[in-house]
């Protein structure tokens, strides 16, 4: 009992703090996965008189990933029982190439109107059509999205450390009294910093225990699940192993600062 | 005889400005029994702070166990402290350790194997007649069991020197007798080297034994 009490203001204090870590890193990858949903199906269409030599264009266009013709035949197929083949041979040779154009990322609106400008400006070009009005709005929803996660991540820092400052106090009253009677008796750093490492480090396994075990029993949550999804239009994973790995470095480093810092205190003093 | 404490010109001062024992010298020869008395804020714990290296002088010489106490190193501080058994008024158990291993603290500083502890600590708590309780931890014990634990944690690894400050100041009738019993027969049987300070010296100890006396932070010996 008297041994669970030296440990859980500590692995609180670090439950917190990785809990925010893993709210983190979950907005981190519905905002990138986001993003890529969006990139996915975005796309430019441009109008051309005449075929468009895909090389010479990628070559000249570097942000384009992808130049995809899209077939007339579709549209034309609903004109068969009025016009004669030959009639729909004719309109379809004087039709202009219709293509669809991927990028190699998700644009800024900057980089869209470049693009416009430049596409405008040759003059196998006659139409080029990219959405502008709706992307932006979206852009400028992610860079809110961005902004948002950004603040969140500084909150996390402030807090962290907030907490780790406290705790610091907290621990700095609660070993110096052991510490400086060891010293008494003659005892070297290491001998008088051991129990405390111990310590750090065994909180900072539990800790990322618990929230790995918190994000886990969340993840199988059915109906936070289906909210996620109804929100997201993706399904997000709440915990990954490699999350697991990065919580529990976190946790290790935090403590074991917090425990040196106690440590250079103690040393100080003595 | 060896001299285990010899000072020389000591001055002594928490702030470097007013000093609280100045310029005294006096020599403490191996397996003495010493009382160092005085009034309160008289400047006896001080000095008894400087014998630990708690303290620096301020100027003048201070040599423990052949250790010059000016400029010591923090290792030597160390090394010096493994071979001092200290019992303080509060007692300073560490109160999260149980009994046993609070006893064991100097035996596990100076690297004995847990079987070496073990013996040491049980014949210790049998002496002090606590082996019974080796399992509680300190706040579950009287204040005069607590001393009884410090005295035995101060014997633990036989040392050379042994401070006491105060050591029966909130102690019954019955746990002042074992301390002063205790301190003793280290000086009898360990031949180790005792220095009490204390406001009176209890008649039932033997008046050879060297008695300094602090005034005005000089020290003179009473005879």
């Amino acid at each position: 009992m008297k041994s669970l009490k030296n440990h859980i203001s500590l692995i609180l204090a670090l439950f917190a703090i990785l809990f925010a870590v893993q709210i983190f890193f979950v907005s981190e990858r519905t905002v990138s996965s986001y993003e890529k949903s969006l990139h996915n199906s975005y796309s430019i269409i441009v109008l051309a008189k005449t075929p468009i030599d895909e090389n010479k264009f990628l070559n000249r266009h570097k942000i384009i990933k992808e130049l995809e013709q899209i077939s007339a035949e579709k549209m034309l197929s609903q004109f068969k029982d009025e016009l004669s083949a030959t009639n729909i041979g004719l309109l379809k040779s004087s039709l202009p190439k219709f293509y669809r154009l991927r990028l190699t990322h998700y644009p800024t609106p900057k980089e869209i109107s470049a693009l416009s400008y430049r596409l405008e400006a040759q003059k196998n070009i006659i139409r080029v059509e990219s959405f502008s009005k709706t992307h932006n709005r979206i852009h400028r929803m992610l860079l809110l999205l961005n902004q948002i996660h950004i603040f969140f991540a500084l909150s996390i820092i402030v807090i962290a450390v907030l907490l780790i400052i406290k705790e610091m106090s907290i621990w700095h009253y609660e070993h110096q009294n052991r510490m400086s009677i060891m010293s008494l008796f003659g005892a070297p750093m290491w001998l008088r910093s051991a129990v405390l490492y111990k310590i750090a480090l065994i909180d900072a396994f539990f800790s990322t225990l618990f929230t790995s075990m918190l994000f886990i029993a969340l993840g199988e949550n059915e109906q936070l699940n289906s909210y996620l999804n109804a929100i997201l239009e993706t399904d997000i994973d709440l915990l990954l192993p490699l999350d697991a790995l990065k919580l529990l470095s976190i946790a290790v480093v935090t403590s074991i600062l917090l425990a040196s810092l106690v440590i250079f205190r103690q040393k100080e003093r003595v | 005889m060896n001299k285990v404490i010899h000072a020389k010109g000591l001055t002594l001062s928490y702030n470097g400005k007013d000093k609280i024992i100045n310029d005294i010298s006096f020599t403490i020869h191996n397996a003495e029994f010493v009382f160092i008395t005085g009034a309160s804020g008289s400047g006896k714990s001080t000095l008894l702070k400087s014998l630990y290296g708690e303290l620096h002088p301020d100027s003048g010489e201070l040599i423990v166990g052949g250790v010059n106490m000016s400029n010591i190193s923090a290792n030597k501080l160390n090394f010096l402290r493994r071979h001092i058994g200290i019992v303080f008024q509060d007692y300073k158990l560490i109160k999260e350790w149980t009994i046993e291993k609070n006893v064991q603290l100097p035996l596990i500083i100076a690297g004995y194997a847990k079987d070496v502890c073990q013996t040491q600590v049980d014949k210790l708590l049998n002496h002090v007649r606590l082996n019974h309780q080796m399992g509680k931890y300190p706040m579950e014990l009287s204040g005069g069991e607590q001393q009884r634990v410090a005295m035995a944690r101060a014997l633990a690894h036989n040392p050379i020197l042994i401070l006491a400050d105060e050591p029966t100041g909130n102690l019954d009738d019955y746990s002042s007798r074992l301390i002063w019993d205790l301190l003793v027969g280290a000086k009898e049987q360990l031949q180790s080297t005792v220095v009490v300070v204390t406001h009176h010296i209890p008649l039932s100890i033997s008046t050879d034994y060297k008695h300094f006396h602090i005034e005005n932070g000089t020290i003179y010996e009473v005879t």
